[in-house]
């Protein structure tokens, strides 16, 4: 395999579960960028482990996941009523902290980072691994009676209390998820880089993982899937002097789609013409088979 | 609102119509080879009829404009190399990889990609955060990086692999606060304005403070974010710790806001203000306007160099940006260009797939340990490393002024 194609598919994959990371907070309509920061954490704390311990790389995945998932309960509690606009601030202010902290412990290499994190053979595999098991666990989600629950959060809150859905214990419960998810991106990350410093875990993440979902679609987990290798794949795809455009794209496709789109290009909607659709070209191709017969 | 979606994607298709006119895409020419070897041709004849030199740059982003000075150097190098035929006779081409603004992920990308071309040498990449993310993959790769911006700290890491144009920046900056501490005496306290997101940077901020250690003065860190608003509180902070002087070691638009701030409090004697290589940038000039007379900056550089190469990428500089160039991004790729033509045809590289490995060997050998004519003249390369003297100039009329050459080993 060759190296551009390695790290598009690590980092693609890597963006997709970000992305879920996203998507899944935003169900119950919080837009939670704590991820990220949380991701900081994972990172830093394996290749802590890896480089300063001497551990072997899965004790210091789960050490690294294990603290980063508990850190991820602390905004989970203070954030848990927060509407959408002031966790978005909030979240991304955890971002800054996480950057700053990070850039003044002199354990950490200050703002040298940490470098020399050694290859961990099968990557790619133990990164898409993962990215099955959350996928599935996303999709069980989404079709259980909690994603039904998240529906009615999403449209009312005081409508959902009515029903009985703890909104505060769902919130916290879904951000510690999204939590672990981020220490597992994070860890998966720094030994795909296999350096770290602060700025790694900023703004470009972002926009980048920002973009991905409202162009892909918010609504569902596929849309996400579909326009995360897309829109990565843009500067690899189109030629040298259209690829430097990329930004331009992603903020045009960004302005379309919301105009045109607002729940993003793969909505409930779209999703469920397309499985009638499906049903449809199956249902057609038995009965000729039928008629064949 | 119907009218409004389709005005919407008129809009959409409008300005994509546009792109696809005006940004002139087309497809890379394949790497040229030809198919059968004459018979008469020497061992060491160039394989490719154009050399395709694979560049990260920053091309997107805040620092986007740092990107479009290295292609605007480049370019010069290119026009001239090719008019002069080129190296070894066969025409160069740069090709542009964007490596975004501090952005590991698409570091990582555009390296990858440019490997998977298969090069002689990688020019770029370009900052700190590129450096650090995708510097690894080259190495592992046997392919030499050109990353001339990597400071002390990286080059010292990623060695015998990279090459810098700044790396001896340590000695050079603990050259200069020597020779400030020198001219202007009796100073007690200091206070730093340091950048703590660059990790060069914060190198040099050290080497700064142990020249001040050694002179027993001593110094108080402030820390200036690259997102500040207003510097006011800043330099209200720096005021009240009664310095007697302010070293600036932090990104040109906060100098420049701080410089006003601390004006505007009543600070009169720029003497003592030391402001850092990187400083001498339009943002610097067109902000501090009227405030920076009297301040000494201290660089590796002249760009007052009468050397007329310089002179020219100046003058065109001036030309299209309004102000003479000062800042090492726009020669940085001129210089590596004539570096890689000096390399080339000294060893006589053919950029042959066949002798790909020995060719990398080659000039990994050679770069580390060279000298070539750059744009200011002769200079030489140690270790990976650009010996670069340290110039201290005098801030006059908004411009750099005199300048005094100070040596190495007056710190040592």
């Amino acid at each position: 395999m060759s190296l551009g194609l390695y790290y598009y598919l690590q980092l693609t994959a890597l963006f997709i579960m970000l992305g879920w990371n996203l998507y899944w907070v935003y169900r119950i309509g919080q837009l939670n960028n704590a991820p990220i920061a949380i991701m900081a954490i994972g990172a830093y704390l394996s290749a802590y482990a890896v480089l300063k311990w001497g551990w072997p790389f899965p004790l210091a995945f789960a050490f690294a996941v294990i603290c980063g998932t508990v850190f991820a309960l602390i905004p989970a509690l203070a954030l848990g009523r927060a509407p959408a606009f002031s966790m978005v601030i909030a979240t991304i202010a955890l971002i800054f902290i996480m950057q700053t902290l990070f850039r003044n412990l002199p354990w950490f290499g200050g703002s040298l980072g940490l470098f020399g994190i050694p290859r961990i053979k099968s990557l790619l595999w133990i990164t898409y691994g993962f990215l099955i098991f959350f996928g599935i666990i996303i999709y069980r989600f989404d079709h259980s009676r909690f994603g039904r629950a998240a529906d009615v959060v999403f449209e009312d809150r005081d409508v959902a209390g009515t029903l009985g859905v703890n909104f505060y214990l769902f919130s916290v419960c879904l951000q510690v998820m999204t939590g672990l998810i981020g220490a597992v991106v994070g860890v998966l990350y720094a030994f795909t880089i296999r350096t770290v410093i602060p700025v790694y875990f900023g703004f470009p993440f972002l926009l980048a993982i920002t973009t991905f979902i409202f162009v892909g679609g918010y609504t569902t987990m596929w849309g996400v899937v579909v326009f995360t290798p897309i829109l990565w794949g843009i500067p690899l795809i189109l030629p040298e002097n259209l690829a430097v455009f990329r930004n331009f794209i992603y903020g045009a496709l960004l302005m379309g789609t919301l105009i045109l789109r607002s729940e993003g290009v793969i909505d409930r909607r779209f999703l469920k013409q397309l499985s009638m659709n499906v049903r449809l070209i199956f249902k057609k191709l038995l009965q000729t088979k039928e008629v064949r017969g | 609102m119907k009218a409004l979606k389709v005005i919407s994607i008129i809009f959409v298709f409008m300005f994509a119509a546009l792109f696809l006119c005006f940004a002139g895409g087309g497809k890379e020419k394949p790497a040229p080879a030809p198919a059968v070897e004459e018979k008469a041709k020497p061992a060491d004849a160039v394989y490719v009829n154009e050399w395709v030199f694979p560049s990260s740059n920053i091309i997107t982003g805040v620092s986007a404009y740092h990107g479009m000075l290295n292609e605007f150097g480049a370019d010069m190098a290119i026009e001239e190399i090719n008019r002069a035929g080129g190296i070894r006779g066969v025409p160069i081409r740069v090709r542009w990889y964007d490596e975004g603004t501090q952005d590991s992920a698409r570091a990582v990308a555009s390296m990858s990609e440019m490997l998977d071309k298969k090069p002689l040498l990688v020019m770029g990449p370009c900052s700190d955060v590129s450096v650090r993310a995708a510097v690894p993959l080259a190495v592992e790769e046997g392919v030499y990086s050109m990353c001339t911006l990597a400071g002390y700290p990286m080059a010292r890491e990623f060695t015998p692999m990279t090459l810098s144009f700044v790396a001896n920046d340590r000695d050079q900056s603990r050259a200069a606060v020597y020779k400030w501490v020198e001219i202007v005496p009796g100073m007690k306290k200091v206070v730093h304005f340091t950048a703590p997101q660059s990790g060069t940077w914060m190198s040099i901020a050290e080497a700064e403070n142990s020249a001040l250690q050694d002179h027993g003065i001593e110094f108080v860190d402030i820390a200036v974010p690259y997102d500040t608003v207003n510097y006011g509180p800043i330099a209200v902070r720096a005021l009240g710790e009664n310095p007697d002087g302010m070293i600036f070691t932090s990104h040109p638009e906060g100098i420049a806001k701080i410089i006003v701030e601390l004006h505007k409090r009543g600070w009169t004697d720029n003497s003592k203000l030391l402001l850092s290589q990187a400083a001498p940038v339009p943002e610097l000039w067109q902000i501090g306007k009227g405030y920076l007379d009297g301040c000494y900056v201290w660089m590796w550089f002249d760009p007052n160099s009468d050397n007329p190469r310089w002179q020219k990428l100046s003058m065109r500089h001036e030309e299209s940006f309004g102000a003479p160039a000062s800042f090492m991004m726009v020669w940085k790729g001129y210089d590596e260009l004539y570096l890689i033509k000096k390399c080339f045809e000294d060893l006589k590289i053919t950029g042959d797939p066949a002798k790909r490995k020995e060719e990398m060997i080659a000039i990994k050998n050679y770069m580390n340990n060279c000298s070539f004519d750059s744009i200011f003249g002769p200079v030489k390369i140690v270790d990976g490393v650009r010996q670069n003297p340290t110039l201290l100039f005098t801030i006059e009329n908004n411009r750099l002024g005199e300048k005094l050459v100070v040596p190495l080993d007056i710190a040592m």
